[in-house]
C-alpha cells in the first residue's frame, strides 16, 4: 500500500514537473515578450536587462548567475553584443546551455556591415561581428519568432503544435503591421537621417533610408569639435529628417545641430507593459511626423 | 569653427577667473585634495540626482559638497594630530567608490563617467553661462567683502565658509568640464602664478592669465589633432608646467 501511494506520488510529481511552465531568461526586454507570445501558457519569461540600457555596456552581476541557473532555456541577441554572458554561462554550469538551451536569435539573420578585413584597437570597432542591432528591422521580429517557436518546440516536443499555432496567430497579426508600416514610410524614401550611435542600419535599408552618419566617433568619447563641424556642413548640403539619439547618450550635440531636422529620442527595446509594435512606432511615428 | 568655440570661451574666462583665485587660497591652506574631494563629492551629487528627478540636479551636489565642507572644516581642527590632506584623500576615494556603485544602478553609466571626468565645453549652452556667472559673482563679492577674514585662517566659521562657497563654485564647474579640467584649473595656474608672484592680486592676475592663454593652446590642439575638447585642454596644462621648470632652471642662480 505505501509502495503504491509512493509509486502515485511520483508519478503525480513528475507530471507536475513535466506540466510546469519552461523557464525562459532572455537578454533584452522585447526578446522576453516575443518569447511570451510564442509560448503563451508555456513559458515563464526573465530578463536581464532594463529596456533603457546601453547593450554594449552591461555589467554581469551575480544576481544575472542566479537567473541562469534555473533557467530550460536562455535566449541572447548573439554577435559578441552580450558577450558579457559567456561567462555567465559558464559560471552557472547547466549541461543544458550546452546542448540546445542558448537560442542565438542573429543566426537566422542576414547580417549588415560584417568586416571584411582584420580587425585591431586602431579601429575602435566595437560590432567586430558586424552589426548587432538587427532586431530594429521589424521584419526580423518575425524571423526571431519563427526561431523562438521553433526551439520551445525541441524544448518541449508534446505542445509542439500549440507553439506552432501561437506562431501562426502572431504572423498573421504582424503582417497586417508590417503592410501598415510600409505604407507609412512608402513616401520616406532616400530621407536623410542621422544616428548618434549606429544602430539603425537595419531599420533604414528596410525602409530605404540614408544614413548620412553618426555623431559618435568612438563609443563614450565626445565628438571633437572638427567633427561637428563636418556634420554641420553635412547638415547644411542634404536635408536630413530626423536624428536618433538613444536616451542613454547625450543629447547636447543632436540638439545643437538639429535646425530643422527633429530629434527622435528612442529605446532598443519596449517599456515595461509596452507591445512589440512600440518598439518599431517609437521610430516611424515622430519620423513621418517630421516629414510635415 | 570660431562661432563653435564663443561660448566654450567665455565659459573658460569665467572658470579661470574662479578657480585661480580658489586655487590660491587652497595652496596656501596646504588642502590640495580639498578640490578633487569636493569635485568628486559633486559628481557623487550628480550621479544621485539621475535617481530623485523631482529634485533640481544641483540639489543633491549642493548637499554632498556642504557635507565635504563639514567635514573639512572639522578636520582642520585636528590638523596637529593627522594631516589634512590624508583624511580629505580618504573623503575623495570613498566618494568616488560611491560614484561607481551608484552608477552601476543607473543604466546612464560608462557615458555618465567620462562626463563626469571630462565633461563636454564645447556643448556649454547660453543658459549655463548665465548661471556660472550668476553663481561666481555673487561669491566672488562674498569673498571680496570679507577678504581679510579668509585670508586669515583664524576662524572656523569662515573656514566653513570657505569650503562651502568653494563646494558650490565647483558643483557647477564639474557639470559642464568635469572633475580633471576643474583640478587643472584650480591648481596649475595658482601654483604657476605663486612661483614668480608674490602678492596675492599679481598670483591672481597671472594665474587667470596662464589659464585663458593655456585653454587656447588646448583649443587649438584639439581643432588641429582632432581630439575632444576638454581633454586637449587638461593636456594642454602641462605647457605651464614645463614652462615653470624652465623659466626656475634659467633663472636659478648659479
Amino acid at each position: 500500500m505505501k509502495k503504491n501511494i509512493f509509486f502515485l506520488m511520483m508519478v503525480l510529481i513528475s507530471t507536475g514537473m513535466m506540466a510546469a511552465p519552461l523557464s525562459v531568461v532572455t537578454v533584452t526586454q522585447e526578446q522576453a515578450l516575443l518569447v511570451q507570445k510564442m509560448g503563451g501558457r508555456e513559458v515563464k519569461t526573465e530578463c536581464l536587462t532594463l529596456y533603457n540600457q546601453d547593450l554594449h555596456q552591461v555589467q554581469a552581476r551575480p544576481s544575472m548567475i542566479i537567473k541562469l541557473k534555473k533557467a530550460d532555456l536562455l535566449v541572447r541577441v548573439g554577435m559578441r553584443l552580450d558577450d558579457w554572458l559567456d561567462a555567465l554561462i559558464l559560471n552557472a554550469s547547466k549541461a543544458s546551455f550546452f546542448d540546445q538551451g542558448v537560442l542565438d536569435l542573429s543566426k537566422g539573420i542576414t547580417k549588415l556591415q560584417v568586416p571584411n578585413q582584420p580587425l585591431d584597437g586602431r579601429l575602435g570597432d566595437i560590432h567586430p561581428e558586424g552589426n548587432p542591432h538587427y532586431w530594429l528591422d521589424p521584419y526580423h521580429l518575425l524571423v526571431m519568432a519563427k526561431q523562438v517557436s521553433e526551439r520551445l518546440a525541441l524544448l518541449r516536443p508534446e505542445k509542439a503544435s500549440y507553439f506552432a499555432e501561437q506562431y501562426q496567430i502572431f504572423e498573421k497579426e504582424w503582417q497586417i503591421q508590417l503592410k501598415k508600416w510600409d505604407q507609412q514610410m512608402a513616401p520616406l524614401k532616400g530621407a536623410y537621417i542621422l544616428t548618434y550611435h549606429d544602430s539603425l542600419p537595419y531599420f533604414a535599408k528596410r525602409y530605404q533610408l540614408v544614413i548620412l552618419g553618426q555623431i559618435e566617433i568612438k563609443p563614450g568619447i565626445p565628438p571633437t569639435p572638427a567633427h561637428l563641424l563636418h556634420l554641420k556642413t553635412v547638415m547644411k548640403a542634404k536635408p536630413v529628417k530626423a536624428i536618433f539619439v538613444e536616451p542613454y547618450y547625450p543629447k547636447e550635440h543632436a540638439l545643437t545641430l538639429q535646425q530643422p531636422a527633429k530629434t527622435i529620442v528612442f529605446s532598443t527595446s519596449i517599456a515595461p507593459n509596452a507591445s512589440l509594435e512600440s518598439l518599431y512606432e517609437q521610430l516611424i511615428t515622430p519620423l513621418v511626423k517630421a516629414s510635415y | 569653427m570660431i562661432s563653435l568655440f564663443i561660448y566654450p570661451f567665455l565659459g573658460i574666462l569665467l572658470l579661470s577667473l574662479i578657480h585661480c583665485y580658489f586655487g590660491l587660497h587652497v595652496i596656501k591652506r596646504g588642502v590640495i585634495f580639498a578640490d578633487l574631494a569636493l569635485s568628486q563629492l559633486a559628481a557623487l551629487g550628480a550621479c544621485v540626482s539621475v535617481f530623485l528627478p523631482f529634485l533640481p540636479v544641483m540639489v543633491p551636489s549642493l548637499f554632498f559638497t556642504a557635507l565635504g565642507a563639514v567635514l573639512f572644516t572639522s578636520f582642520s581642527f585636528i590638523k596637529d594630530k593627522v594631516q589634512q590632506e590624508i583624511l580629505i584623500g580618504i573623503v575623495y576615494v570613498i566618494s568616488a567608490a560611491l560614484c561607481m556603485a551608484i552608477m552601476s544602478k543607473s543604466v546612464l553609466q560608462h557615458h555618465q563617467l567620462s562626463a563626469m571626468l571630462v565633461g563636454d565645453i564645447l556643448m556649454i549652452t547660453p543658459h549655463a553661462l548665465i548661471k556660472m556667472l550668476a553663481i561666481y559673482a555673487a561669491i566672488g563679492l562674498f569673498h571680496w567683502f570679507f577678504r581679510a577674514s579668509f585670508h586669515q585662517h583664524s576662524h572656523w566659521f569662515f573656514t566653513f565658509l570657505f569650503y562651502a562657497t568653494f563646494g558650490m563654485v565647483v558643483t557647477s564647474s564639474v557639470s559642464v568640464v568635469g572633475i580633471l579640467l576643474v583640478f587643472a584649473y584650480l591648481i596649475i595656474p595658482a601654483q604657476f602664478a605663486q612661483s614668480f608672484l608674490h602678492t596675492f592680486r599679481h598670483q591672481l592676475y597671472l594665474g587667470t592669465l596662464v589659464s585663458v592663454l593655456t585653454s587656447v593652446v588646448g583649443i587649438l590642439m584639439s581643432i588641429y589633432l582632432d581630439l575632444p575638447t576638454g581633454s586637449s585642454i587638461v593636456c594642454a596644462f602641462v605647457l605651464p608646467l614645463l614652462s615653470q621648470l624652465a623659466l626656475k632652471g634659467l633663472l636659478r642662480k648659479p
